[in-house]
């Protein structure tokens, strides 16, 4: 026995119903790109029913909304597209934002235009312009109607925009001084807040905030991944370098752009300080970077030589205290570590060995200060502050 | 029945910690010419109060969008990349403005319930509590009516049971 919906499907009043709907659909947002393999339907019916009974619908409109769940589920998801693509859209407005969001609209020499140049790529060689089909032809198109408003503009950007002459076509001689100015800034960071630290882990550290990772999330964070110019912008095609190099750009730019020096510095050092540099905030710096475990009794020994004990002097590690030694779950042991009878550190762990591993790493803390108890990390640090803390 | 995780407080990119950034990126109001449903939406737009915040908050991309046969609605899009919906059918103008406004101090998490209203790194100031915090070196096997006995008897009870042969045997 046929069902109902079945004999519905293959009514033709049903088909040309969904003919005349198929044909009346407004058209997306359409995005010409290179072409992606399509995504094929999964091959069972997902279990969509989820969700989709309706109480009060009679039955007839119930059956036909899990039918169209159904295959909407089996269409797949929709396409990827660039943020720019929808009419809700208007870069020239989206770089005036982000330059007041960045805290750059107020700086001397700095203007929409130096910003749309900074988040430029350089395109592949062969391209020498904006071509229709390339990916930023797209975004420069403004659709629809955009206010133009003078009074907001001028309030925005007091400065007239520089002469199209010194402005460079795009960031490629920014990247390579910005992440230069933001490795040089960490570095000198880290040297002032963390001056016990060996200059091995800070270099650790310092690479991991640097990496492509770190700089892409900021830039994730901060909007600029939808503003780039020159590069797909669709999240699974854009590449973590190319985010980095947005950021690291910005930096040198916020650098480059002031005619004064100082104010050029300044500018430069808070778009660090304030994006980057916070990320040291609650979390432990200890994670930054890694000792390995052959490391740990050496570094230990310099870290004491460094401190003012003589490198003779024997390091005792006493078992301060235990509790339930033979109970493989409950036990306990403190270990603590002494030098010239003196308390360093202590550490606690399930087997003793564990507490005394445990006992090296709290006293490495100590030498470095890095523990929980030291003082915040001071993120309101100036630029003169930091160059004078080196001298 | 499905419950809704709980988080705990952050802010992206650690915001306030040195400078403070709007995280509100763009916002589109997307709204209906002739319906009677956009009609707060329309007067919102009319008496002037979205030019007002559009140049209140130079930060924030605004947009107007009209949609033929569509309710209206408010979409925020954050410096986190989640975008918020907000249904502002028949709302009046006032209530619109008000939605404006919120969307601008939002940070773009989820609306979640929070395990605290506070949260710290550093919980303890003076160290979290051992067993051994004040000078103690009481386990679990130590007190006479504890089940957790450890195997082998300690020096103390050694000590103990030679004074009971001891005194046995003097007696």
């Amino acid at each position: 026995m046929l069902s109902r919906l079945s004999l519905c499907r293959r009514h033709p009043l049903c088909q040309h119903f969904a003919a005349v709907v198929a044909a009346s659909r407004r058209p997306v947002a359409t995005f010409e790109a290179a072409p992606v393999a399509p995504l094929t339907p999964p091959r069972q019916t997902p279990n969509v029913m989820h969700g989709t009974r309706l109480a009060t619908d009679p039955r007839w409109r119930r059956r036909m909304r899990e039918d169209l769940y159904r295959r909407r589920m089996l269409a797949g998801p929709e396409p990827e597209r660039p943020r720019s693509v929808w009419s809700n859209w208007s870069r020239r407005a989206e770089l005036s934002a982000a330059a007041h969001r960045l805290g750059l609209a107020g700086l001397a020499g700095f203007s929409q235009q130096w910003l749309d140049r900074v988040l430029t790529f350089r395109e592949s060689a062969e391209a020498d312009g904006v071509t229709a089909d390339s990916p930023s032809a797209n975004q420069n198109v403004s659709k629809g109607y955009e206010l133009d408003d003078e009074s907001s503009d001028s309030v925005a950007m007091a400065t007239p925009p520089t002469p199209a002459e010194s402005m460079p076509r795009d960031n490629a001689e920014l990247v390579p001084t910005g992440r230069a100015l933001i490795a040089e800034h960490c570095d000198r960071f880290l040297a002032r807040e963390l001056p016990h630290v060996p200059e091995d882990l800070r270099e650790q550290a310092v690479s991991l905030l640097t990496s492509d990772q770190s700089l892409s999330f900021v830039a994730g964070h901060l909007g600029l991944a939808e503003l780039l110019s020159g590069v797909d912008t669709r999240p699974s095609m854009l590449p973590l370098s190319v985010e980095a190099d947005a950021f690291a750009a910005l930096v040198a730019s916020a650098k480059l752009c002031c005619p004064d020096v100082s104010e050029g510095d300044e500018a430069a050092w808070r778009l660090t300080r304030d994006f980057l540099l916070t990320r040291l905030h609650n979390s432990d710096i200890n994670e930054w970077w890694t000792i390995g475990a052959q490391r740990r009794l050496p570094l230990l020994s310099e870290s004491l030589a460094a401190a003012g004990f003589p490198a003779d002097e024997p390091l005792e590690f006493r078992l301060m205290g235990q509790s339930a030694p033979e109970s493989p779950v409950y036990s306990c042991f403190q270990v603590g570590l002494y030098i010239r009878r003196e308390f360093l550190s202590s550490g606690f762990g399930e087997t003793a060995a564990q507490a005394q591993d445990e006992c090296v790493s709290e006293a490495l803390k100590t030498l470095f200060d890095t523990a929980d108890s030291r003082a915040p990390m001071n993120f309101k640090l100036t630029y003169a502050d930091l160059a004078s803390a080196l001298e | 029945r499905q419950m809704l995780p709980r988080v705990f407080l952050s802010q992206p990119l650690q915001n306030g910690v040195s400078r403070y950034t709007c995280q509100l990126k763009r916002i589109t109001l997307k709204f209906c010419k002739f319906r009677p449903n956009s009609l707060g939406a329309r007067e919102f737009i009319e008496n002037g109060d979205f030019l007002e915040f559009a140049r209140a908050n130079p930060q924030v991309a605004c947009y107007l969008k009209p949609r033929r046969n569509r309710p209206p609605v408010l979409q925020a899009e954050f410096a986190n990349g989640s975008v918020q919906l907000a249904r502002i059918d028949s709302f009046p103008a006032e209530f619109v403005r008000r939605w404006f406004w919120l969307m601008r101090g939002r940070s773009g998490d989820d609306l979640l319930p929070l395990h605290e209203n506070l949260r710290s790194f550093h919980p303890s100031v003076q160290g979290v509590w051992t067993p051994f915090t004040f000078g103690r070196s009481v386990g679990l096997g130590d007190l006479s009516d504890s089940r957790h006995r450890p195997m082998s008897p300690s020096a103390t009870e050694l000590i103990q049971q030679l004074h009971r042969l001891q005194s046995a045997r003097m007696s």
